[in-house]
């Protein structure tokens, strides 16, 4: 079992290969070595999104890791889809802010297929959207003048052209 | 949509009867623009409207409260790369609409890829030619005239052919080398025109024709090199058509077969009931009256609340049958 230590001092025991879904904590524990009885401290994820995390972890045990350089291997002539698993669909219908730190903590972790669910979910809110509407979805704040934003439009050089 | 489509042959090929001003001093040219460029280029009432949209959500911004990761930019640049790679060109250039910083990250040429990259998730589009930068590419495909989010898609071809070719020639020597589009002379603000350039296109070639009146450059030289940029940008058009035109036949051969997999379920659900007699006798008869019913030509999948809904007006329709 080992024994993970989030930021606000919660601690998780799990079982090795549910942790070892992350590649950050994989090569920690083969750096400290087998027998280690030390919590792994992991400083930037919280309790909520830790235990969200393990969730995922434990669903997908066993299953096999993508190779480290799965993504340079990719065709890039093929489209990628945005399809989402049913379970993994599920478990991702969460608030925004829980979505980001998913993402977040995904991305520190290495833990690429959680990654991967969380990068299109994003973009599957983004796609088909109008700016107005993208912004209403992320919070962005328009800075552009309703003049600024009519230009915007007609221009579609790259910056360096105009 | 812009009823002006519907003026527009998307025909393009070569004639003899160019349609050209030769002028010295450009004005009437620069008439033709000032008088034309609007209805061609400019989206004014929709980017207005726009405009006092996002006015009246200013509030709503503030005012909403979604959680402490408000803003999509805290996130890591790699992870923010790795979302733009499922996006498709037409939502890139909507982020880039977004805000300043969105912008100033989307439209500088070093981050081209990501734009390369969202063309490669839509199927089949014909490559980047060689005479527009990635935005207007993907402005041009996806979003030029129509904003219409449901058309722009299908809309390609011709906003295409005509952005290309509403090119007003000022140069004889390579008349037969800018695109162009022929039109319904009295239907639209043609003046009697039969054909149409961009002015944009005109404009910049304008510009490359001094070079040529101050000797910098052999008038054969510049007019073969008008030729080859003709024929590749024509030859992109085509692939453009064929692309528009082969997505548009893949989605109607999806909503066909979406129909005919309602239709079988539902006389599936017809034959179990007893009817199967009856609707055999329609089909054979080649009658529309059950295959062309509001509730059976639909593209949804058949539910239980829907079959339920629609059973007893087919049945009806079948006893009718039945006498």
């Amino acid at each position: 079992m080992i024994v993970l230590k989030t930021s606000d001092n919660e601690t998780f025991t799990v079982e090795r290969d549910v942790a070892e879904r992350s590649v950050l904590i994989k090569n920690m524990l083969d750096d400290i070595g087998e027998n280690s009885e030390q919590a792994i401290p992991l400083p930037n994820v919280n309790s909520s999104v830790l235990k969200k995390v393990l969730e995922y972890c434990e669903h997908h045990r066993g299953e096999p890791l993508p190779a480290a350089d799965a993504d340079t291997s990719q065709d890039d002539t093929r489209k990628r889809t945005t399809d989402i698993s049913e379970w993994d669909q599920k478990f991702i219908t969460v608030d925004q802010e829980m979505l980001f730190e998913i993402i977040l903590a995904a991305n520190y972790l290495d833990i690429k297929s959680l990654l991967d669910v969380g990068c299109k979910t994003v973009a599957n809110m983004i796609k088909g959207k109008t700016p107005e509407e993208i912004r209403k979805l992320f919070n962005i704040v328009n800075d552009f003048t309703p003049e600024e934003e009519a230009q915007i439009k007609k221009e579609n050089e790259w910056a360096e052209d105009r | 949509m812009n009823t002006r489509n519907s003026t527009v042959y998307s025909r393009i090929h070569d004639t003899e009867n160019q349609i050209f001003i030769l002028s010295s001093d450009d004005s009437e040219l620069e008439d033709f623009e000032a008088k034309f460029t609007p209805k061609f280029i400019q989206e004014e009432s929709e980017s207005l409207e726009d405009a006092r949209v996002a006015r009246n959500n200013s509030k709503v911004v503030g005012r909403s409260s979604r959680g402490r990761l408000e803003n999509i930019l805290k996130i890591p640049l790699d992870v923010m790369l790795e979302i733009y790679g499922y996006l498709e060109p037409i939502d890139i250039l909507r982020l880039s609409r977004t805000s300043k910083d969105l912008r100033a990250f989307l439209m500088i040429r070093s981050n081209a890829i990501v734009w390369s990259t969202a063309r490669s998730n839509v199927p089949d589009l014909p490559p980047l030619p060689f005479d527009l930068s990635e935005p207007q590419y993907a402005n041009l495909a996806f979003d030029s005239y129509c904003h219409n989010r449901l058309y722009s898609r299908s809309n390609l071809h011709s906003v295409w052919k005509r952005s290309y070719a509403s090119t007003f020639i000022v140069f004889k020597e390579i008349a037969q080398y800018i695109p162009y589009v022929n039109v319904v002379p009295w239907k639209g603000p043609w003046d009697g025109e039969d054909k149409v350039y961009f002015p944009p296109n005109v404009r910049s070639l304008r510009h490359e024709y001094r070079r040529v009146r101050k000797g910098e450059m052999e008038l054969e030289d510049w007019v073969m090199q008008k030729k080859k940029a003709y024929e590749e940008i024509m030859k992109h058009t085509a692939a453009c058509s064929d692309w528009q035109i082969s997505s548009k036949n893949k989605r109607s051969e999806e909503l066909k077969h979406a129909r005919s997999r309602r239709k079988i379920a539902i006389y599936d659900k017809l034959r179990a009931l007893g009817w199967g007699n009856e609707v055999d006798k329609l089909e054979a008869e080649g009658s529309s009256l059950l295959s062309a019913h509001r509730a059976v030509r639909q593209t949804k999948d058949l539910t239980d609340k829907a079959w339920n809904n629609m059973r007893p007006q087919l049945i009806k329709l079948l006893e009718d049958q039945r006498l």
